[in-house]
């Protein structure tokens, strides 16, 4: 309604006085000269529209002065002026993505990006977010950008990305680059709507981001939200994407006779009581068996006692029926749908922009499923009240709303731990004790967000030369969780005797929970910007300002036990015992609280020079302040500069420009400090706990304050130094572009607790010790061939890698550990066995290299176990001293880190057809999974999946995974990757995680304007689109490549939330 | 011109807003407590203080087995559940080689006099730093012998002082010595209930002046002087305690470890409690469940002396261990508070699925059958109250100390040094007195004797006050380091005290080892005692390696 009403308003603004109109006619053509029909020919401030006819010729009512708009379907929209004469002949030319002639966003600025002398990409908004499925930016810019490696670990509703530029920049913190959404930092960019997005800039180099200061040490990610735009329509778009997902890989459950026969194997092997919960497995898989031949189909959901399970003369309860878990607990498809509607235009004096979207996501899970539901408003006026002043105003308002069961165990770790015999059905309507129980019975639990933001702007045009801009932001965005527990009544088996009917949840989940979340942030940044031509060849601009940013956040969080009533969680609502809260944890209710201030400011400056275009110079430097450090090391001052050439600017290529229409050389140096830590090492901390010692009146443990942690005398940022060569070329007219960049990233002196003897009473301070270089190059490629008047066509192609490498780092014993680092040492290697093979018989075992260090509990090594190489021919296999001296027979058996990450979109119009295929991949990658998905039996006699019934039998010796053995979480060699016996960490078993995506195919039809234009509708596209539609990998265990995080209980790969396979449509409508 | 006026304010903001910033980011997180500015008052002292309480360890936490009593499994007392070695290789690393509370105790006392309270807060709490880092020395030697002695708090910057080789031992204990007497000169008397005061600080003085006095008498080989010093040291603050009427001993042995309650016991004078929600022990849960426990040895149970004050080989009233009722028929009543006077628990001879090492089960620390039906019996869920510093070992403290004084010949000792102690003890127990004979040596019941297992080089006199602290303090985590500043490590050898490997006489019944005699042979394993070895634990390797190498060489203990 608010909306209706300002909408009416800006309206009511479009109408200002006229001038004199009369008709104009003329004829638009292409590049080739051959005219072009169906060109949208607008006058711009006016609800004035016509098309061209198959001539490609128009008459329209205009004014002098008027600005006549020219937009077509994969050309380059063109406006021009009415001036004296009647007549227009217009040519326009293909659309294109790398123009020169663009202009690009940098920090406090633009630059044409032929100017550009440090790592900058931009990103192609349409085809980047267009049409998709996507409620997160962060998930359309995946692959788009060289160098940007944005990677979800899980495929959960909430998942959040890591996001990096030119990967890991030091070992403390995120390495995250500083995203900033109109000036003012926003790491989540779930925050904002892809809609609402006008430009993207990435700055890679320490050139590019160095007017940032220490929080740009790791890249600069720009985004500049739409506003309107001067003398513009008003155009009014709205679109919808409705759009259905489903798994891209899971793993299959065994049929349980197959599956019960190898845990029963593995039982007697390892000497343990062949059952589980209680079922003896050879008993229970007979009972399977029977059950298959008399009762498979005859019974739905409620399970027939004496059919389906029993209680059987041991006492235990038994389960039959074999369920398809995937069916009971999954839904096939989930459903989402999101809706934007935006307002934009602009008159001489004020423009305006205007839009909401909502998307609603559900979650897999098919009872209790979670759901996201978001709201976005963006509203921006600018107004220049006088010829010397803007001023703009912008509010951006983001409503997230998630539902979600409540926690009662960790439900994907669950679901993938038991075969599909346990028991999915009910029993005199009522769950057995498993995840069924407890997701049908959770009460929903809530978190919902409210982000505002209010952006202040002014800019002052003292002349032509000097303008002033300020602006400031605030920033408020409030979190408030809500969680109930209470009991869930189900029928538990897991004890020996009769089954009981009782209350099965934790006694810790007997409660209600608020916990509310405040941020306050505002930013100021205050900038003059100098512009003039000196002797007409020298251009100078100088840029000089201040930026500051402080926020505050205050987290409160009450836990009361006792629910009276589980649909009714309130704290005022429960029994727990009423002698006040506790801070941290207690049995009758608890409270948690936390309260940070940040401040960071900095002063800036840069200064660009070119000589005629050809020659570019540029400096900055900014002298920046962090609360995060000591008084003494808070400000540092972190300089850099670039230079470009622009050798086909000389006269002497004048001969070669048909076909190399550009070519720079440029390249970059600076420094950049990082103070993202972690956390703050520079302060003499106290923590407080609690002490096994009970207050004097005996109500509660005694509160301590700890004694202060140990401080080094100085703690400095961490340097971040970045070489950059690039070039970039454009061939043929523009139509093919290359752009390369070649770098070498040190960061210097990153912060490190020190070795100190424990007799100094305390851990070591941290200091400035470890250096680690990564060096890497980006390519990338695009192309526009406009192959006749109908058919166009474009591509592109990204490709980047990098690795990097400790130079230094106080380990002085060389120690390989997982958590060490070493002078030497890839960042992300992995340690372990070359896989020789399995041991054909006993004798094969005693004839070679002795394993049996590396054995625990029961287990000893036999027939259709693992043998590892002996890599160092020392008769015997170990990890030696688990050092870079000795370390036995380990080797470097792979990394985590991504290597060739590349993508590659293709499209092209067609009539009015539009089509974008985007792939995106990563050449190498490895993980050393954990857990039975990824092991067999890595945990007790839990669960062997259809996949893992490839085991060594004396009959079957080919086989995928070893002969089977229960519990092999722990080996024998401290410091290296989880896994014990058959599975220490080892090539055979390394999970290979490279890929290639088909990530997103978009096709559409714009609907003929001539149809629509008599309903004032200027643009009606219909789109299909599809997200991760194929994928090419082999992980080595069903799971997705992408899918990395482990389960939170256990911490077991492959237990969480599956990626998706999205299939979606709507539409584009633009009045 | 004009338009240059006009932006006059936009530039003079831009100039304020920039001298302004470099104030601007001088932030910290309010919720956050630093040093110095931490140390505001007394509440703030108290607060940093209390963790040094997580030092007393009782009967453990929680479900932990690490308990004070009990749980130790290398002495010759118990013969624990799974047989215990000597470490045989020398480690990387080591719990006990802890100095974190020694440099906290070093911050507060360089605080306190910034600290707004009055002079006597001031000298209370430095009294009680001093009291932990006595507490944490003490405990540090006992294990290592000499360690790095710091008096003041280290920064990085203190090279030397990090990397400084071992202190000797005897500047370390004098150290201690000196610490404690600081702390019993400026405690409070009283400070609030049940915390570190003036008498627990005199606890603990006598029994680290009897530590240490004995271990410099008994250890000629390490040539210490000022034994005499230490004991005093012991003699002076036990007999402050002993004085003192707010001091009596309880009536009955066992309450000291079975209540549930221990604030008005007048023989505490400091407990551990624990409360059921709050802080839990696994004490009772362990010797209540099927777990086998460590019962108690043949040489222990044998040690209790019959009603008429004599050793059961003169005692007429000794029935013999055909069965657990003769064993305890006639005997000092601490054995029947001590353990199952009806019933023995080995494997073949369950019940309620109870099951000892030995045959002798401890029951001890177990409340009565009622009131078992009513306390909580699982693991981390015991709620009785441990004893931490008690009248009894105070007197036994004074004891030991003055017949070693005498010994010393710097003190002569007299019947009512045993009257206002150990005969006490035995009063309650219902064993005859002690009377000393003079020339250190004893008679009971009016009989002068001699045990026949006394070991020669031990006089009388010393030999049944060790047999009197043996039995009072059975299972309360004194043996070990009891016999290691006797110098008796030969206790621990089966070759020198087979006894102490041995458990109840009992019929041969197929699940249990026996010996030629009948007794349970719980494990076949030998232990022997490496001496000087074994008398100090081995410094971690990790630890030596962080130092130079020119001093590494001399860091580590004799035999490892």
């Amino acid at each position: 309604m608010v909306f209706a009403l300002l909408f009416s308003g800006f309206l009511a603004a479009g109408f200002a006085g006229r001038a004199q109109q009369r008709s104009i006619s003329g004829v638009v053509a292409g590049e080739d000269s051959v005219p072009l029909s169906g060109v949208t020919v607008t006058v711009k401030g006016t609800k004035k529209s016509t098309l061209t006819n198959a001539d490609g010729r128009f008459t329209i009512t205009a004014a002098t002065g008027d600005i006549i708009h020219l937009s077509y379907v994969g050309f380059t929209a063109q406006d021009v002026a009415v001036g004296t004469s009647d007549l227009i002949s217009v040519r326009l030319s293909h659309g294109q993505t790398g123009s020169m002639e663009d202009v690009v966003i940098v920090g406090y600025g633009t630059q044409k990006k032929a100017n550009l002398t440090g790592a900058v990409s931009t990103v192609d908004i349409t085809k980047t977010f267009g049409s998709k499925p996507l409620t997160d930016p962060a998930k359309a810019l995946q692959g788009v950008v060289p160098g940007l490696t944005i990677q979800y670990g899980n495929g959960g509703l909430t998942a959040g990305a890591s996001i990096n530029i030119r990967g890991v920049g030091s070992v403390n913190g995120s390495s995250r680059p500083l995203i900033l959404v109109d000036n003012v930092e926003t790491q989540d960019l779930t925050l904002v709507n892809p809609n609402d997005i006008e430009s993207v800039s990435v700055l890679k180099d320490a050139a590019s981001t160095s007017i940032y200061g220490a929080r740009a040490a790791f890249g600069v990610v720009l985004i500049k939200t739409k506003s309107g735009k001067k003398n513009q329509k008003m155009t009014v778009s709205y679109n919808n994407n409705f759009a259905w997902s489903t798994p891209t890989s899971l793993p299959d459950f065994a049929d349980p006779v197959d599956e019960l026969a190898g845990l029963n194997e593995a039982a007697v092997r390892a000497v343990l009581t062949p059952e589980t919960f209680g079922m003896n497995l050879v008993k229970l898989r007979d009972g399977i068996i029977n059950w298959k031949k008399n009762y498979a189909g005859k019974n739905g959901l409620e399970m027939v006692k004496g059919e389906d399970w029993n209680v059987e003369s041991d006492g235990r309860t038994y389960f039959y029926k074999v369920w398809d878990p995937k069916k009971e607990m999954l839904n096939k498809y989930t459903f989402s749908q999101q809706h934007n509607i935006s307002v934009q235009g602009g008159t001489d004096k004020l423009t305006y922009y205007l839009s909401g979207g909502y998307s609603h996501d559900e979650g897999i899970f098919k009872m209790n499923p979670d759901a996201v539901s978001k709201y976005n408003i963006v509203a921006g006026i600018n107004a220049s009240p006088t010829s010397w002043l803007d001023l703009s105003v912008k509010t951006m308002y983001r409503n997230y709303n998630y539902d979600y069961p409540y926690n009662y165990q960790d439900y994907w770790y669950y679901f993938w731990r038991w075969g599909s015999y346990f028991p999915y059905g009910t029993y005199q309507g009522k769950y057995f004790r498993t995840n069924s129980a407890y997701l049908d019975g959770a009460s929903k639990a809530n978190a919902n967000d409210n982000y505002q933001r209010i952006d202040l702007g002014a800019t002052v045009k003292i002349n032509p030369h000097l303008n002033i801009r300020a602006d400031y932001s605030i920033v408020r965005d409030n979190v408030l969780r809500h969680e109930t527990g209470g009991p869930i009544v189900a029928w538990d088996y897991w004890t020996a005797g009769a089954l009981n009917l009782v209350d099965v949840s934790a006694a810790s989940a007997n409660q209600t929970t608020y916990a509310s979340g405040r941020l306050k942030t505002n930013t100021f940044n205050t900038y003059a910007t100098y512009n003039n031509t000196f002797a007409s060849n020298h251009n100078v601009k100088l840029t000089v300002g201040i930026n500051a940013e402080d926020d505050e956040t205050i987290n409160f969080g009450a836990t009361k036990a006792g629910l009276l009533d589980q649909t009714q969680g309130e704290l005022s609502l429960t029994s727990g015992a009423g002698n006040g809260l506790v801070y941290g944890s207690g049995i009758n209710g608890f409270f948690t609280n936390g309260h940070g201030k940040r401040a960071f400011a900095g002063f800036f400056g840069r200064i660009n020079y070119d000589y005629k275009g050809k020659y570019l110079l540029e400096f900055n430097e900014r002298y920046d302040g962090s609360s995060y450090f000591p008084l003494n090391d808070r400000w540092a001052l972190f300089p850099s500069a670039s230079a470009g050439y622009r050798i086909s600017e000389e006269s002497f290529m004048e001969k070669i420009k048909p076909v190399i229409s550009e070519l720079k050389l440029r390249g970059s140096y600076g420094e950049l400090g990082n103070q993202d830590l972690g956390s703050i090492y520079f302060l003499r901390n106290m923590t407080g706990g609690t002490v096994n010692w009970l207050t004097p009146t005996g109500t509660a443990l005694t509160p301590y304050i700890s004694q202060p942690q140990a401080v080094a005398n100085s703690l400095q940022w961490e340097r971040i130094n970045t070489l950059d060569f690039g070039a970039d070329i454009r061939f043929l007219k523009n139509r093919l572009g290359l752009s390369f960049d070649w770098y070498e990233r040190n960061t210097k002196g990153m912060v490190q607790a020190t070795s100190v003897p424990a007799t100094f009473g305390i851990a070591g301070p941290r200091v400035n010790a470890g250096n680690f270089r990564a060096r890497g190059y980006e390519l990338a490629i695009d192309g526009n061939f406009p192959v006749s008047k109908d058919l166009n066509l474009y591509g592109t192609l990204a490709f980047t890698d990098y690795k990097t490498v400790f130079t230094k780092w106080d380990n002085p014993s060389f120690s390989i550990s997982t958590a060490q680092n070493y002078v030497g040492k890839t960042l992300g290697e992995i340690w372990g066995f070359q896989t020789a093979g399995f041991f054909a018989s006993a004798d094969d075992v005693t004839k070679s290299p002795t394993q049996t260090n590396l054995k625990s509990g029961n287990f000893s090594y036999g027939a259709g176990d693992i043998k590892y190489a002996d890599l160092n021919g020392d008769g015997k296999i170990d990890g030696g001293k688990v050092t870079l001296q000795d370390h036995g027979d380990l080797k470097v058996i792979g990394n985590t880190q991504p290597r060739y990450q590349y993508s590659a979109r293709l499209g092209g119009t067609w009539k009015n057809f539009d089509l974008d295929v985007f792939i995106q991949g990563v050449g190498k990658r490895d993980l050393w999974g954990v857990g039975n998905t990824i092991l067999p039996m890595y945990q007790s006699l839990d669960i062997l999946y259809a996949n893992q019934l490839d085991y060594w039998k004396p009959d079957h010796t080919d086989a995928k995974y070893p002969a089977l053995y229960p519990n092999n979480q722990s080996g024998t060699i401290a410091g290296i990757s989880s896994g014990g016996n058959n599975f220490y960490p080892q090539t055979k078993y390394l999970l290979h995680l490279a890929y290639c995506r088909l990530k997103n195919v978009t096709i559409g039809y714009t609907i003929s304007n001539r149809l629509l234009s008599r309903y004032n509708i200027q643009k009606f596209r219909i789109f299909l689109s599809g997200q991760n539609l194929a994928t090419i990998s082999n992980v080595g265990a069903p799971i997705d490549p992408e899918l990395v995080d482990a389960s939170s209980t256990g911490g077991f790969t492959g237990r969480n939330w599956p990626f998706n396979r999205t299939y979606s449509f709507g539409v584009q409508l633009n009045f | 011109m004009k338009t240059i006026k006009k932006y006059i304010p936009v530039l003079a903001l831009l100039l304020v807003s920039g001298i302004s910033c470099k104030k601007y980011v001088d932030v910290t997180n309010p919720d956050t407590l630093v040093d110095p500015q931490y140390w505001k008052n007394e509440n703030s002292v108290r607060t940093y203080a209390w963790e040094f309480y997580n030092l007393f360890t009782g009967y453990g936490n929680g479900s932990s087995t690490s308990g004070d009593f009990y749980f130790p499994t290398l002495h010759d007392d118990q013969t624990a559940a799974t047989f215990t070695q000597f470490p045989q290789t020398t480690a990387a690393s080591n719990g006990d080689w802890f100095f974190g509370y020694v440099r906290k105790a070093n911050i507060m006392l360089e605080r306190i006099d910034q600290v707004d309270m009055p002079d006597e807060a001031k000298n209370h709490w430095k009294g009680i730093a001093h009291f932990f880092r006595a507490l944490q020395y003490y405990r540090l030697v006992q294990a290592f012998g000499g360690v790095p002695f710091f008096s003041h708090s280290l920064e990085l910057s203190d090279s030397t002082q990090i990397y400084k080789p071992r202190d000797s031992r005897q500047l370390v204990m004098d150290s201690v010595l000196s610490d404690i007497n600081f702390a019993v000169a400026n405690l409070r008397a009283k400070d609030l209930a049940n915390t570190v005061n003036k008498d627990v600080a005199n606890a603990l003085k006598s029994r680290i002046g009897l530590y240490e006095g004995t271990y410099r008498k008994y250890h000629t080989e390490l040539a210490l002087p000022n034994a005499d010093k230490f004991l005093q040291a012991a003699m002076d603050a036990a007999l402050a305690l002993i004085s003192n009427p707010a001091y009596t001993l309880a009536t009955n042995y066992q309450t000291s470890y079975n209540s549930d309650d221990l604030s008005t016991d007048k023989e505490m004078i400091l407990y551990k409690r624990y409360e059921t929600g709050l802080l839990s022990h696994s004490l009772i849960a362990y010797n209540y469940s099927s777990t086998a426990m460590s019962g108690l040895s043949k040489n222990a149970v044998e040690s209790y002396l019959a009603t008429d004050g004599l050793p059961i080989s003169l005692s007429p009233l000794y029935q013999g261990d055909a069965d657990i009722s003769k064993v305890v028929a006639n005997r000092d009543q601490r054995l029947k508070l001590t353990i199952d006077t009806t019933y023995l628990y080995y494997k073949g001879h369950i019940k309620n699925s109870l099951v000892t090492s030995t045959g002798y089960r401890p029951t001890k620390f177990l409340p009565d059958t009622n009131k078992l039906k009513t306390i909580p019996t699982g693991i981390g869920t015991g709620i009785t109250d441990a004893p931490l510093f008690w009248l009894a070992e105070v007197y036994l403290n004074y004891a030991e100390a003055a017949a070693e004084l005498d010994q010393l010949g710097k003190y002569t000792f007299v019947q009512a040094d045993l009257d206002k102690t150990i005969n006490k003890l035995r009063a309650r127990a219902g064993v005859a007195k002690m009377i000393y004979a003079g020339g250190q040596n004893v008679t009971a019941n009016g009989v002068p004797y001699v045990d026949p297992k006394k070991d020669a080089d031990v006089t009388s006199l010393v030999w049944e006050i060790r047999r009197e602290r043996r039995v009072e303090l059975m299972m309360d985590g004194f043996r070990f380091q009891d016999v290691m500043r006797w110098k008796k490590g030969s206790y621990l050898a089966n070759s020198t005290n087979p006894d102490a490997f041995l458990g109840a006489k009992v019929p041969a019944n197929g699940s249990v080892t026996i010996d030629a005699n009948g007794y349970i042979v719980p494990y076949a394993n030998q232990r022997s005692f490496i001496d000087p070895k074994y008398y100090l634990s081995a410094i971690p390797t990790n630890q030596i390696l962080l130092y130079p190498a020119s001093i590494q060489g001399s860091m580590q203990n004799p035999g490892w």
